[in-house]
Parts: structure tokens; sequence; C-alpha cells
């Protein structure tokens, strides 16, 4: 089974491999602050702020976004059910089956490192927090004149979305040498390379295509621009189409392919429903109903492998789908 | 400006009630004209940096030109004296000082023989709005000492955009508004808003997803973004008519679709009605916008757009500028060229979309040779030298626009159909200052058939600012005072016959006299 979408991005984004040191208990909370919440995000932040400071995880952005993005998200924190929170699995590295079973992602998880004296925080604390939370003050119904939707932005799209397919840099770019500096080059115009026009090495690729997402660059005065528009539209949708068929044809691309392969057939009906359902969870971050999963099977996979007389297209055109889907679109 | 009752009233509703009110008449439309021709294509050309306009027009008042223009001794073709302004139709300084102006300006180059390169520089880089064979002077009206509302480089691209200047955009950027307004009398075109290169951007904000702004960046990329020849379609590109329906679930009639975009639609269906009406709101957006790409890259524009010529009646060789191709200037006499390279890009892609009807509303940033937010020591010569330049080979690519028939009248032409409006982020600090900071008074060129010609409008008063012009307001009242981003706005809106409604911007707006046939 997948992790989570936020918290499996969360640690993609960039490295936790600061120094930790054991302080937590003698750091007192700086001034102002001293609920529980703050000292837990005190605690975790040596551990994870490297990764989760900026983007749609930057939950260790501000004491707001800990508070809004982390400890009010039913999707991580199970108000009062540390075990069954999506955070305490993590870093607790109870994600078994998982691409992404662990917090940290990479090295020792965050209760191993605990154990060893490496983390601000005691693990047992971060449960008790989460056992004690109540999430007062936030009211069932939403409010209808807010919305609830934030749509992802060009960054996540060249990074969030380039790890969640299995694809990396050499997928899209060969190193050359320009004027004796390192410098990458698309490999094909083809593949819909995407890159900020900020990020070094300079690279040869159309840098219009992060502006068209939306994303934000000093490099091309381009400020963020997150709102549902057609150069979103008509960006994502060729790309999705590519970089989904770059994954599927990727040999041994487990991370997209963790129950099925590229090869498997409707024919092995449970095969494909079950990797449509971990796609489901590894895009969308929810657990689809059986209903999800079959608009899926039959909406999409079953009539693309009896178009193409094979199941390569059906498996883009499904991975297509969830990129697509307005789950994945909005957080 | 004091906000009248009106004001308030038009502040206190939503767009619904305006839609009410203005269905029974109880708007009044200030603009309202009786039916004429009209431009029904928008083209928004923007020069980025915040330009000095008065080293290309004749903005200052003649008795006043030193108070902000150093004398011409001091630096020959760039500074300039009283004698050295004429207007551009070849008639000296008639009407100089009347309130409204012929065109003018800083007039560099030989009249006598406009060839001739002795002039030094910045030399015949302008002459194109001059020239007596095509007259391009003869269509254009500039709105001078705007005021932009800032000095900031992105909340002035804004306020160019869409009127108000600010971090976003508040209200929708003007190519969306009248990409909106000629939706139902042109459905052919299948992009109604297109950017070149994606900036500056052009967004629908509160109007339906289908005016937003495509984003194309080159010929060559326009099979990429918007059609499915490409190896990513591959055995995803069938598409078959299934019964469509809008994101609250009625029926729409028959749609062509693929696979995937079937499934997808549903599932964006779907999510309607899980939260709240603002994120319905939201849901319902990215719907139009999915269908929308949908219909375009299934309506296959791309043959039609390669098959559309870009540039083919203007002289291959620019007769005062041999040589130098049909957009290009050179600089010295080796020091620097501008050849149609230069901007062909944007050129080509803005003509073929504007010539093959595809598009409604067309807006391109102009590749710089200079970089005009020029804060730098010294950056007059080159900052005039260039700007001129620039908006020479504009004038070039104007004239292109007039010598092309119309495809729809007979007796137009496409710059008969097509208003240009030229801006950039603002203006700059005057010369006499010694600097090249950013100044809010800016200026908005308007270019068209069908627009009164010729003329400047307002101009700069002694302390810098707009001089005051006189408006009637959006409530129908009449006024004098100086023009703002805001007042460039409702006047492109009003000379494409956009409603004072369509055109609704909270803060109050006007049209100034003398542009509107």
């Amino acid at each position: 089974m997948r992790t989570l979408r936020p918290l499996s991005l969360l640690l993609l984004l960039g490295s936790c491999t600061g120094q930790i040191t054991n302080s937590a208990s003698t750091c007192p909370p700086p001034p102002g602050t001293n609920s529980q919440t703050e000292r837990v995000r005190l605690g975790l932040a040596p551990t994870c702020a490297g990764c989760h400071s900026t983007g749609d995880t930057g939950y260790f952005a501000s004491a707001a976004a800990f508070d809004s993005l982390l400890a009010r998200n039913a999707r991580l924190v199970s108000p009062g059910k540390p075990d069954e929170s999506e955070l305490i699995a993590l870093l607790e590295g109870r994600r078994a089956n998982s691409s992404q079973k662990q917090m940290p992602l990479s090295g020792d998880p965050f209760s191993k490192l605990d154990a060893d004296g490496k983390t601000s925080i005691h693990l047992e604390d971060v449960r008790a927090w989460v056992n004690s939370l109540e999430v007062p003050g936030v009211s069932g119904k939403a409010d209808p004149g807010v919305s609830a939707a934030n749509r992802i932005d060009a960054a996540f799209v060249e990074l969030g979305l380039r790890d969640l397919l299995g694809l990396t840099e050499a997928d899209f770019y060969r190193t050359i040498t320009d004027f004796d500096l390192p410098n990458l080059e698309p490999l094909s115009p083809d593949l819909y390379d995407l890159r900020s026009p900020d990020r070094a090495p300079g690279q040869r690729s159309y840098l219009g295509r992060y502006t068209a997402l939306g994303g934000a660059a000093a490099a091309t005065s381009s400020h963020l621009d997150t709102s549902i528009s057609t150069s979103f539209a008509q960006t994502l949708i060729p790309l999705s189409q590519q970089w989904c068929a770059m994954a599927v044809r990727k040999p041994g691309n487990r991370a997209l392919f963790t129950v099925a392969t590229a090869a498997t057939r409707s024919t092995d009906r449970a095969a494909v429903r079950a990797q449509l359902a971990d796609w489901h969870l590894l895009f969308l971050s929810e657990a689809p109903t059986e209903a999800d999963v079959d608009d899926v099977m039959n909406g999409v996979f079953v009539p693309l492998e009896t178009a193409n007389q094979g199941p390569e297209a059906a498996w883009i055109g499904a991975c297509s789908y969830f990129v697509r889907h307005p789950l994945f679109i909005f957080y | 400006m004091r906000p009248s009752r009106r004001d308030l009233l038009l502040a206190s509703l939503g767009a619904a009630q305006l839609g009410l009110l203005d269905r029974f008449s109880l708007l009044g439309k200030a603009w309202a004209q009786p039916v004429v021709d009209r431009p029904t294509k928008l083209l928004t050309i923007y020069i980025p940096g915040g330009i000095h306009h008065e080293f290309v027009w004749g903005q200052f008042p003649d008795d006043r030109l030193a108070r902000f223009m150093p004398p011409g001794a001091m630096m020959p073709g760039v500074f300039y004296d009283r004698a050295d302004v004429k207007n551009l139709d070849g008639t000296g300084d008639a009407q100089a000082n009347e309130p409204i102006r012929r065109l003018r300006s800083h007039i560099t180059w030989n009249q006598a023989n406009p060839a001739d390169r002795s002039m030094g520089e910045p030399n015949n880089k302008g002459y194109a709005w001059a020239e007596p064979n095509y007259k391009l002077f003869e269509n254009v009206a500039l709105i001078l000492g705007v005021d932009q509302g800032t000095a900031a480089h992105e909340s002035g691209v804004v306020a160019s955009m869409c009127g108000i200047a600010g971090a976003n955009y508040v209200v929708p950027s003007i190519p969306a508004r009248i990409a909106n307004h000629f939706l139902s009398a042109f459905p052919d075109r299948a992009v109604p808003n297109v950017t070149v290169m994606g900036a500056p951007r052009a967004p629908a904000v509160t109007l339906p997803a289908v005016a937003d702004a495509s984003s194309v960046a080159s010929i060559q990329d326009l099979q990429f973004a918007l059609s499915d020849r490409r190896g990513n379609w591959n055995g995803l590109r069938d598409r078959r008519s299934v019964p469509a329906f809008a994101f609250d679930g009625t029926p729409m009639g028959q749609a062509e679709l693929t696979v995937v975009e079937e499934a997808v639609l549903k599932a964006v269906r779907g999510r309607r009605g899980r939260v709240n009406t603002a994120t319905d709101g939201v849901m319902g957006k990215l719907y139009d916008t999915y269908a929308g790409v949908s219909k375009t890259i299934a309506r296959n524009i791309v043959d039609t757009l390669e098959n559309t010529v870009g540039v083919e009646k203007l002289p291959l060789d620019i007769p005062w500028c041999p040589g130098r191709g049909r957009f290009g200037w050179q600089i010295g006499y080796a020091d620097f060229y501008a050849s149609d390279a230069t901007w062909a890009n944007e050129f080509d892609l803005a003509l073929r979309f504007l010539k093959s009807d595809l598009a409604t509303a067309v807006t391109f940033r102009m590749t710089p040779t200079f970089a005009f937010d020029s804060h730098f020591s010294n950056p007059y010569p080159g900052h005039s030298t260039h700007l001129r330049g620039a908006m020479e080979s504009i004038a070039r690519f104007l004239i292109e626009m007039k010598l092309t028939p119309s495809k729809s009248r007979a007796d137009r032409s496409l710059l008969d159909e097509t208003l240009v409006y030229v801006t950039s982020d603002f203006g700059r600090s005057f010369p006499i200052s010694g600097g090249s900071d950013h100044n809010p008074t800016h200026a908005a060129v308007l270019v068209n058939g069908l627009i009164q010609g010729n003329r400047m409008l307002g101009g700069i008063a002694d302390n810098g600012l707009g001089a005051p012009m006189a408006f009637t307001e959006e409530s129908g009242e009449r006024s004098t005072r100086a023009p703002s981003a805001r007042d460039v706005a409702a006047t492109i809106s009003a000379v494409m016959g956009l409603s004072t409604t369509e055109a609704f911007m909270p803060g109050g707006y006007g049209v100034p006299d003398g542009i509107l046939r």
C-alpha cells in the first residue's frame, strides 16, 4: 500500500541530513509560544524542515503552516488516535509495503533516530501530542465562501510529479559542457521536460513551459500563479501523457508499478485493479472505493487496451487520468 | 475622484445583480454608440521594463519642454529642443497648442531623404510612423500622462494588462475581457485569447475559462501544446462522439472526446457538491478549462496556422532602411544589428493568429534589444536608440497589418479590425532629472483604422504628472482630470464596443474625448 502523497513528497523535495541532536527537552519554546503543538513543531523541525519548508508540503514554513497543513490535516493526523495517524506510521517506519515506507525517506526512520538520541523530540512526545489533539474550533461545515482547493504549482509538477512517476533528471537530460561550464540538454523536445529557469545548472529546454504552468522564476520575472488557467491545462495534459508514457516504459519502474507491470493485461483483472487502486492512493491521497476503481478500469483501461490491442496505452492513459484528476490538481 | 452614489451602488453589488441592472437598462451605457464598424480583435504589444516615452513621442508641451528635457546640444539626437519636435503628418507645428495635438515626435531623420544615415543615432528609427505612403500616424491615438498607480514592475504589468495595479489581477485582463465579449459573435475563433510565450499574462479571473489566455511559444510549439500530433498521443488520440454535459450535469449535446478526457471530465463533475460553493466554482473552472482545451485540440488548428502566412505584404527591403530586412535596423556602422530574426517568432505567430481568424485577443512581449529598465549611468543614448528601434519595428509590423485585407470585409484591413495596444510597465523619470528611475506616469499607444487617429490626448503637467483632459465617466458624467490605467482599460473596452458593465472596475473609470468615432 501507498503512503499518502503529501508526506511521501515531503521528503522528496529535499534532503533531511542536518545535524540532529536530542536537545528538545532542554530547548524552551520561543517567547509567546508554549503550546504543545508548537513544541512538537520545533521538535520535529530539525529532522523534517529541510524538506518541508516550501511548497504544498511546507509544514514547517511557519507555525500557521504546521497547524493548518499538518496538525489539522485529517489525512495525516487523526486527533486522539496516534496509531491511526499516518504521521506516526511514517515516523515509526511502519509503511512496510509502500515505496515510501518511512520518514525520513533515506537512512533510519525517525523512531530509530530517536532511539539513537539523534532527534530533537522523542517519538513518544509526538504520540502524546496526537493523543491530546481535539482539533478545537474546526467546524464540520465548510465555509461556503472559501474554496478548499489549492492548485499544485509548477515546482510540484517539476519535482513532485517526476518523482512520483519514478522518473529522474537522467530521463530528460544529457550532461553537456557550454563554454567549459556544465549544462544540461534535453534528450528530445518530445520529452516535455520541465525545469525552473532558476535551477542551476542552466539548461537548454523551453522555459516557457514552466511559466505556462504558473511557475515563479526570478530569471524570467514571472511570479507564482496557481489559478486554473488555459495555459496550465494545455501544458499539463500533453506533459502528463508523455511523462506517463516514459514512466510506463521505464524498465523496472517500481515507483509506478508496485503490483502489476506494463505488460499486465485486463485478463489479470485482480492485478490491474490492485495497481489502479494503488495509483489512486499514490496520486490522489485517498483510498479508492470499488466504484472508483471500476471507473478507471472500465472507463479508461479496458477501452484503451481494446482499442490498442495491448495494455501499454491503457496504463499510460490511466496514469494520465490520475495526473489530470481534480484530487491531484488540488490539495 | 469623489465616488458618486452610483459608484457606491456598483461597489455594493455582485456580478449577478449588475447583470440584471444592465439587462433592464438601469445602468447607464455612457459609451453607447450607434452601431458602427468597430475592431473585433485586440493585439497587445508589451515592451518590458518601463520606457522613456519622451524619446519617441513629443509628449511634453512645446512651451514647457525645457522643464523636462535637457537641451539638444547636450546630447544630440537624444535630448531635443522645441524646434526639433514636429507633427508626423508633415504639418510642422499645426495645432501644437491645442488640447488634442497631432502625433508629434522628435524628428531625428532627414525629411528629404529618410534613408540618409549621416544624421547620427537614433537616425531614422521611428520614421515608419511618419512614412507618407503608409500614413500610419493617421491610425494612432496616444493617451499621455497615464497614472499607472504603481512604480513596481510586476504591479505595472498588471496595471497595463487589466487597469488596476497590484500584485495580482483583481479584475479580468483586458485581452480576456475582449475575448469574452466576442465569444458568441465569433464562435469559430478556437483560441479566443492567446499569449505568445505566456507573458505578460492575460488571465480571465472571474470570466469564463474559455476567455483565459492560451500560451504558445512558437509555431513549432503549436503542435506540442495545441495538437495531438506528437508521440505522446499515440494510443490516446482517438476521439468519439459522446454526450456532453456542463459541470452541473446539464446535457450539452455531443462532444468529440478521447477516452481519458471523458473519464477526467466525469471525475471533475463527480467532485461537485462535495465541499462548498466556492470549491465548486474552482472545480467548475477546471472542468470548463479541460473541455475548452479538448475542443481546441480536436479542432486541429495547427494545420490552419501553419498554412497561414505571417508576414507577406511588407516589402522585403525597407526603402529607408535598405539591407536590414523587413524589421531590422542597425546602430552606427556595425555596432548593433536588429534583424528580422530578432522578433520573427512573436511577429510571425501573432500575425498568423490574427490573419487566420483563430483568435480574438493576441498578446506578445517584444524581445528586448536593450535593458529598458535602465537604472545604470547615462542610459539615455542606448535607451533612446533601442526604444526608437523597437518602435520602428513595431510600426513596420503595423504597416503589414494595414496592408493586409480583412478576411471579413473587402474594404477593411487587418489593422481596421484589430485594435493594437502598445504598452510597458510604466514610464521613467524625465531626463532633466538626470536619472532613469521608475515613473508611474505612463503612456498608452492605441492603433487602429476605426478610431480617431493622428492625435495625442493629454500630456505632462508641470508637476510631472498627467495633464487634465476631458472624460466621459463610466457614470455618464463629464469631467476633466488626468488619465489612469483604469481609463486606458476602459477606453480599449469602449473602442471594442463593450458596455460599461462589461468593463466594470472598482474605483471609477472613464473614456477620454477624442478617440471613439
